[in-house]
């Protein structure tokens, strides 16, 4: 009996020394940056009956891979920390970020508002520390900026367009009607909804403007009937980001013909329905720890957590520099429960990554949508390649 | 939070108890079975590899394994946290289990009670006692456990978890997680050699399956996918099988479309097989001479001719076909 505990004492001793688990030694830290009384996080208007979605931080986003990562932070010996800096209301952010930058943390999310992100990409030297826009869709930070500390996690907008052109492409959809707000930022959309059109060999036929109202001396403007009556299209994009005209094309259009754009067929980074590739479990990880649906910048903000930390654990990258030169040297396949693994592009720091095309309840497509390929990676048939934006490949 | 996992036995338990004291099922009857994840169904096929049954079971069947007797089939259901024992013979419910959070996959000890679990949604593995049904380990793994083996001595459990990129180890003696191992992206299922010595895992992301040596628990090799004309994005293995003689290995090989016949001693693909949308459940028959591959993008079966390299026929069962049991 001795005997047999003995020996069973001296195979958990070999046991232990052969495998123990190890104190962390290091700790990696992961700053998260915004700004205080930042408008972008307003309730937004409730006034025209249009239902919005309010804006929430994408720290939550932060939070859960903090999370996911620990066990992984375990194997690799380290302990990752997130800590939250918020830049004053009339604060300075290059101030905030060089302050930040010379207590040399890991790895940094930017929270923050499209100029300020301008700012904070030039306050860092490139390569000392990667500075990763979880939250700004927009294409001219991704062509202007490149050289600089910043990454983007969250998908351009040409990369939301090149998906759904693609789709129509696909369907043999090809002759557009496009109706296009007036807003700014609806021009913006259909303009860049008019590159990924002739990228992908859809015809935009025939262009609306319109704007919201029932004025009956504008009935050019403002009726879905009138706008759609006259062309011969296969389907019909929609550019209104402010919603009250939108919302009432599908099933108002005169011809059996679909909506895709800003309502009907949506284009985005992530959806509370998606129901592969592990998606189903993010979601469902994500909701029960902070109570709401993951947007698509809580998605790009646990995705930045995820990529920094697959960086430490298999490049040993630990410091600043390490883990921006480690991301850029696409080595790491960044899981993104996408079903496609991910990596950064070299010329505008961009994560390569699937876009969803759904309805409100479910995810119709992922683009790449099948058949279109590229010479480098078919995530690069989505969004700006480096023949777009002014940088090059090194 | 302890009590939420007290198990307990269904009222269905007790026929089954006065059943397990008959005699044990025989020889096997040669029916295969298909959990079907998203229709939750096991389908059932006869020998002439017809669809003879389809069986309503619990919510997302997905991970299933025999009892040792082959008289009932554990099926893991995540969706409404059961685990559900059916009979082979008369293919009814005989007992369940409730209250196991979001069961994938599991392992059975070789003691014949011990079911290892991984809870997918949890973050952890935990330990029933299947002829209890008393839960009597947590471990805590990374997020999304998903493959679980037990060794044949019965004394280290291999847990992945697709999310953190880890293969955790757990020491059956002292019921404590050893070592967490660094994997490639996204490791999903095990298959251990003959003599115990390596255990391959899939790297669903990284397009490759790893080889870990179980003496050093360190990684010793690695076998890439490129099937010709496929993306490397699209090579997503998931369920790997070994022949009993430990030649050859097979990866199911998902959005590649193809299953991959590997030379174990060689560590290289000896061929590319295509079979349906996204396979990724294998299963070899006794005899070795039939794979029936579970295709989860088109709902059907491929079942291939092992000596020949073929498709001999494709059979359509439920939606998202999962897991596969052959009764022999």
């Amino acid at each position: 009996m001795n005997k047999i505990l003995l020996a069973f004492a001296a195979c958990v001793i070999s046991l232990g020394s052969a495998w123990a688990q190890s104190e962390p030694t290091r700790d990696i830290r992961i700053i998260y940056i915004d700004r205080a009384e930042d408008p972008f996080y307003d309730p937004p208007p409730q006034t025209d009956g249009v239902i919005r979605i309010e804006n929430k931080p994408p720290m939550a986003g932060a939070e859960l891979g903090l999370k996911d990562v620990t066990a992984l932070g375990r194997a690799a010996n380290v302990r990752f920390i997130l800590e939250h800096h918020t830049v004053a209301a009339d604060g300075d952010v290059a101030a905030d970020l060089s302050a930040i930058a010379n207590s040399l943390p890991a790895f940094v999310l930017l929270d923050l508002p499209h100029d300020d992100l301008v700012v904070a990409a030039k306050a860092v030297q490139p390569g000392s520390l990667a500075l990763v826009n979880i939250r700004d869709t927009s294409d001219d930070l991704r062509r202007t900026l490149c050289g600089t500390a910043l990454f983007h996690t969250i998908p351009s907008q040409s990369a939301y367009s090149d998906a759904l052109a693609q789709m129509i492409v696909r369907k043999n959809w090809k002759r557009v009607l496009t109706l296009i707000g007036p807003e700014p930022e609806d021009q913006e959309l259909a303009k860049i909804f008019t590159v990924s059109a002739k990228k992908f060999g859809a015809k935009i036929v025939d262009t609306k403007p319109f704007i919201a109202g029932n004025d009956p001396r504008k009935r050019e403007e403002n009726s879905t009937a009138l706008m759609t009556g006259d062309s011969d299209y296969d389907v019909i994009y929609v550019a209104d980001t402010t919603g009250d005209f939108g919302r009432f094309v599908e099933f108002r259009q005169v011809k059996p013909r679909p909506v895709i754009g800003s309502e009907g067929l949506e284009a985005s980074a992530w959806h509370r329905s998606a129901e592969r590739y592990g998606a189903p479990q993010v979601n469902h990880r994500f909701e029960r720890d902070a109570g709401r649906v993951m947007s698509d910048m809580d998605w790009s903000a646990w995705v930045a957590v995820k990529a920094a930390a697959e960086a430490v654990a298999r490049e040993k990258a630990y410091s600043g520099p390490a883990i921006s030169a480690a991301l850029l040297a696409g080595k790491i396949d960044i899981e993104m429960t996408k079903g496609i693994p991910g990596s950064f592009r070299s010329w505008d720091h961009q994560l390569r990554q699937p876009i969803m095309l759904h309805t409100a309840d479910a995810v119709i497509a992922m683009a790449p949508i099948e058949g279109f390929l590229h010479e480098n990676s078919i995530l690069d048939t989505l969004g700006l390649s480096d023949r777009d934006t002014n940088c090059r490949t090194k | 939070m302890k009590a939420l996992y007290k198990t307990r036995i269904a009222a269905l338990a007790l026929p089954m108890i006065i059943w397990l004291g008959g005699a044990p099922a025989s020889a096997g009857t040669g029916l295969v079975f298909v959990s079907n994840e998203r229709s939750s169904q096991l389908t059932v096929l006869d020998q002439s590899d017809t669809v003879i049954k389809q069986i309503k079971t619990c919510a997302r069947p997905r991970g299933m394994r025999f009892t040792p007797d082959h008289a009932k089939i554990v099926v893991a259901c995540g969706s409404d946290n059961t685990i559900a024992l059916y009979d082979v013979a008369t293919q009814k419910l005989v007992k369940r289990f409730r209250d196991i959070p979001d069961p994938e996959t599991f392992d059975l000890h070789p003691n014949g009670k011990d079911l290892y679990i991984s809870n997918e949604d949890d973050s952890e593995a935990t330990l029933i006692d299947i002829e209890t049904g008393q839960v009597k380990g947590h471990f805590p793994t990374g997020p999304e456990p998903e493959g679980v083996l037990v060794t044949p001595d019965g004394k280290l459990v291999f847990v992945t978890s697709e999310a953190a990129n880890l293969v955790h180890v757990i020491d059956v003696a002292t019921q404590k997680v050893v070592k967490d191992i660094i994997t490639a992206t996204r490791p999903r299922r095990f298959a251990l050699t003959p003599d115990g010595k390596e255990l391959w895992v899939s790297c669903e992301m990284s397009g490759l399956v790893e080889i870990i040596d179980t003496a050093t628990l360190t990684e010793i090799g690695r076998v890439e996918f490129q099937p010709k004309g496929m993306r490397k994005e699209e090579v997503t293995p998931v369920d790997i099988t070994m022949t009993a003689s430990g030649k050859t290995l097979y990866a199911a090989l998902g959005r590649a479309n193809h299953v991959a016949v590997v030379d174990v001693a060689k560590r290289a693909v000896s061929d590319y097989i295509l079979v349906g949308k996204r396979p990724w459940g294998l299963r070899l028959t006794k005899d070795e001479k039939k794979l029936y591959v579970a295709n989860g993008l088109s709902d059907d079966l491929s079942i291939i001719d092992t000596s020949s390299g073929k498709v001999l026929k494709s059979v359509p069962v439920g939606i998202v076909p999962y897991g596969i049991l052959i009764d022999e």
